[in-house]
């Protein structure tokens, strides 16, 4: 996505389809230099041109590919990395801090952190426009002090503008710059997690992609019945509804608008670019990116991550209190009220989906001044962006995905209204019918 | 009066010429007298730390967990680490009060008092962590389980964690019993000897009337011998319970079903190092090497080297069982990501201290080694320390889902809040040995005539003595 990411200024508006279109194009015009590095600039799919620079759910969102927040970044391939002493591995993951790099290109030079994305040419360098607004006081406090301005680099050939540079150079400053991303880890290390296949060879060979379960048959015929000790409560037929939620992965491209969706929907938090650093960020709803393959040709595989409500959840039954426990829908919910954050549950859950009120985030506790608040989010006009059907959550307290119970409470009530005799319906009926009215209630 | 005899092969466990008048001097003068200069120092450093720790305290719960360095993936870190690390340190003072009472070691008697001081303090400070570890700390009045206003809410009793309330809160119970039902003799005599109206007041409150008559010389036993019988399935269910909230998890590293015995021993080996930490200084600071031997610190020592093994085996027993087991993940976190990988050099300090460093005291004249105790048992406890970390980090930074890996370094509050128990720790520890007889003054003089030195020497002319005649003198009084 970063090497499609050239925008020709035909079309300034955010769209692959259109640049797919101009690829060829793009292509053709562009020529390096002798020893001179391809420099691209690029928009982001949260911030585009930098106009929604002032929104902190936007700041927020990882970036798909880079899953980076808060920043503009030089994003080089690992073997441009190399050259400045720096690769993947787990030193490059442990820490946030960045090699920052002096880029020079049409006379202009910007510093900015370097960011290794696997699959970019090594040639070529890639930096979002949109960032370096100017000052917190005159531009907003989202937007203010971030990143860097790289629309200097911008040049004009007489008929459009061009983003890209082709004589860049890059050198270290020798300075360290920290870039807050939300997945510091790129493989899924051959885990059944993510399964890929090509449709010719699912057509082929269907049985191919499940394989491996063949391997656990001696364990038992129905895993989800035969791994668990517990009597299976979940499954019993007749006991009415019970929610559940399908992705379809081969459609998910990653772009985050879910993330930010539920973000708005829930009254989810935003924590600032300190506390990302310090994975303190409170997305119910993430995409998770892998990168397989050769380091330097990569296939890029999304996966939406929030969730799963087990039956038989894990972290049910670590929790003291019984704060988190099963509703009789199959909806593993919270009382936000009852927990008293011991963060047993979160270490117990193998999707790492909860997310804990490190901070008071939004002024829900009761002590006084010790507000964490990034972006100037919680006065009295801005928090009317809250969604009064979500509570906020207090510091010291567990959240996670609820798969949107308000709109599921929502839906039942309407469905009650409108569906005067229940009765009368039969189960199944019923079901459908709640599955399409919170389609709908979703989208209204 | 009996001949009170053991074999001159036993080492004895009072050196020097005694009698009962001096050991009361020995023991009960330091705390008659002003402490010394070395008390001060150590007290007021004791009490900066404890300031800091309470600072540190005061900073997560104001400004929030999040000024720990905890994170999404890594949700306990330094805080349960150190919480297991003080309630293992605590189950020394258990073993010796309690265990070694039923096994009828008689060397006990020199170290049970600081040892159970050592465990009540160690307690106390164990409890900081699950307490203020909370985020809510103000609701955590919610996990007791009593009669409530709040509807029918009701704890969990599922949780692991709910089971550490009780396991922990009915061990300290137990063991304050059992350590101030010990005191009460002692402080007694404190009383009678007193020269100021105030210490008579106070250690007369404290002894609770204590007469010496044979009456309560008998419910004193009877209570002891009570106490004893409920500590001893004590010493094995706190750590297995605290082991539980691990092995009853999910996490790869986590679920083990060897974890019982292994922290029970775990907690052994290292309450023993710190009970050797505490006594080859509280002897030297006081003057007690007659009644803490080198025969005591060997003693302990031997049992160092019998529970560092045990827990060797069974590092390597989890080695085995995760290639054995065939669960991958398993396998990855103890192979790729506990052995090596960012975190992998606490695992080596770990094995290092623990299973390697131990096994010096195979040798006799390492165990009777004042130094070489000393620096083994500061080597086991920092060993120990990384045990719990590695166990609780390294499971935790890389479980199932690779996006969420990560990693942690502990923040200032977090290390001030391990800091300030130390702090908490030792000023209750230097009070202990100012105002309280550091040794069993009672229990000393009921195995002196037995085993002290000079009554042992006095035994040659019996051995010499012809059956019959010794017969004749001793048997048919």
């Amino acid at each position: 996505m970063l090497q499609d990411g050239i925008i020709e200024p035909a079309a300034t508006a955010l769209g692959g389809a259109t640049f797919a279109a101009d690829a060829a194009a793009a292509a053709g015009k562009i020529s390096t230099k002798q020893g001179g590095k391809l420099e691209l600039l690029y928009q982001k799919v949260a911030i585009g041109s930098g106009k929604e620079a002032n929104n902190p759910w936007l700041q927020e969102m990882p970036d798909p590919i880079t899953r980076a927040t808060w920043d503009n970044y030089a994003c080089i391939s690992n073997t441009l990395a190399k050259t400045f002493h720096e690769e993947l591995g787990d030193d490059y993951e442990i820490n946030a801090d960045r090699k920052v790099l002096t880029i020079k290109a049409n006379g202009k030079e910007v510093k900015l952190p370097l960011l290794i994305v696997p699959g970019i040419h090594p040639e070529t360098i890639a930096i979002a426009v949109g960032y370096g607004r100017g000052d917190a006081k005159l531009i907003g406090k989202a937007a203010g002090n971030i990143g860097k301005n790289a629309y200097p680099f911008v040049s004009f050939n007489g008929q459009t503008f061009d983003y890209f540079a082709a004589d860049a150079t890059a050198t270290a400053t020798g300075d360290k710059y920290p870039v807050g991303l939300t997945q510091t880890h790129n493989s899924y290390e051959g885990r059944p997690i993510v399964k890929e296949t090509t449709l010719a060879e699912f057509v082929a060979n269907p049985k191919e992609v499940n394989a491996d379960r063949a391997k656990l048959h001696h364990y038992g015929e129905d895993f989800a019945h035969d791994a668990t000790m517990y009597k299976d409560v979940h499954m019993v037929p007749g006991n009415g509804v019970k929610w559940g939620m399908s992705i379809d992965l081969n459609t998910c491209f990653g772009c985050g608008a879910c993330t930010i969706a539920c973000q708005a929907e829930n009254n989810v938090s935003v924590v600032g670019k300190e506390q990302v650093i310090k994975a303190h960020e409170m997305h119910w709803l993430r995409i998770d990116r892998y990168f397989a393959g050769d380091v330097d040709n990569p296939e890029v595989v999304f996966q939406p991550m929030l969730c799963q409500h087990c039956d038989n959840a894990p972290c049910e039954n670590v929790c003291p209190v019984a704060a988190t426990n099963h509703s009789s829908e199959g909806i593993n919910q919270m009382a936000y009220n009852r927990c008293i954050g011991t963060r047993y549950c979160a270490n117990n859950c193998p999707y790492k989906v909860r997310r804990f009120n490190w901070r008071d985030w939004n002024g829900a506790d009761s002590f006084e001044h010790n507000l964490y608040d990034v972006a100037d989010m919680n006065d009295s006009l801005t928090r009317m962006v809250l969604n009064p059907d979500v509570v906020v959550r207090a510091r010291g307290t567990m959240e996670k995905c609820s798969f949107c119970v308000q709109r599921l409470q929502d839906a039942k009530l309407t469905a009650k209204k409108q569906v005067v005799r229940l009765k009368m319906v039969k189960r199944k009926q019923l079901v459908n019918r709640l599955v399409l009215l919170t389609l709908s209630s979703s989208v209204t | 009066m009996h001949l009170k005899y053991e074999s001159t092969l036993r080492e004895p466990l009072v050196d020097g010429v005694k009698d009962y008048h001096q050991v009361t001097e020995d023991i009960i003068s330091p705390i008659e007298a002003k402490p010394g200069k070395l008390w001060y120092i150590g007290f007021f450093i004791s009490l900066v730390l404890l300031g800091f720790g309470a600072f540190s305290v005061f900073w997560e719960v104001y400004f929030g967990t999040g000024v720990w360095n905890l994170n999404k993936t890594i949700g306990w870190g330094y805080d349960i680490t150190n919480f297991v690390w003080w309630v293992g340190i605590g189950h020394a003072g258990t073993l010796i009060s309690a265990i070694l009472l039923l096994f009828r070691q008689g060397w006990r008697t020199g170290v049970n008092r600081a040892a159970e001081a050592m465990t009540i303090f160690a307690v106390m400070c164990a409890g900081q962590f699950p307490i203020f570890h909370m985020g809510r700390v103000w609701m955590g009045f919610f996990i007791l389980p009593y009669p409530n206003t709040r509807g029918p809410v009701w704890v969990n009793f599922n949780s692991p964690l709910l089971w550490d309330v009780f396991a922990i809160s009915t061990y300290f119970t137990v063991s304050l019993l059992f350590w101030y039902s010990g005191l009460i003799p002692d402080f007694a005599t404190v009383r009678d000897r007193a020269k100021t109206k105030l210490r008579k007041l106070l250690y007369g409150v404290a002894s609770f009337g204590w007469t010496g008559s044979t009456k309560h010389w008998q419910r004193h036993e009877a209570l002891s011998l009570v106490l004893a019988g409920l500590s001893t399935p004590l010493v094995l269910s706190v750590h297995t319970i605290v082991s539980f909230d691990f092995a009853t998890s999910v996490i790869p590293g986590w679920h083990t079903t060897i974890f019982p015995p292994y922290f029970v021993a775990g907690a052994i080996f290292s309450g023993f190092a710190m009970v050797n930490t505490l006594l080859i200084i509280t002897r030297k600071i006081l003057g007690l090497e007659d009644y803490i031997t080198i025969g005591h610190i060997e003693a302990m020592n031997k049992v160092i080297v019998l529970t560092g093994s045990v827990v060797g085996v069974a590092y390597l027993t989890e080695l085995f069982m995760a290639w054995y087991g065939a669960n991958p993940y398993e396998f990855d976190t103890f192979y790729k990501y506990r052995a090596a990988g960012p975190l992998g050099w606490s695992y080596w300090i770990m094995m290092s201290c623990n299973v390697i460093s131990p096994q010096v005291f195979w040798f006799s004249k390492m165990r009777r080694n004042i130094m070489v105790t000393f620096v083994m048992s500061i080597i086991v406890n920092i060993g120990m320390w990384f045990e719990r970390f590695v166990i609780i980090c390294t499971s935790l930074y890389r479980d199932y889902l690779p996006s969420s890996w990560g990693y942690y370094r502990p923040s200032w509050p977090e290390v001030g809040f391990y800091v300030g128990t130390f702090g908490l720790f030792f000023t209750c520890f230097f009070l202990f040995a100012k105002y309280f007889p550091v040794i069993a003054v009672a229990e000393i003089k009921s195995v002196l005539k037995t085993t002290g030195k000079s009554y042992k020497e006095k035994m040659g002319k019996y051995e010499a003595q012809d059956v019959d005649a010794f017969a004749h003198d001793q048997a048919h009084h």
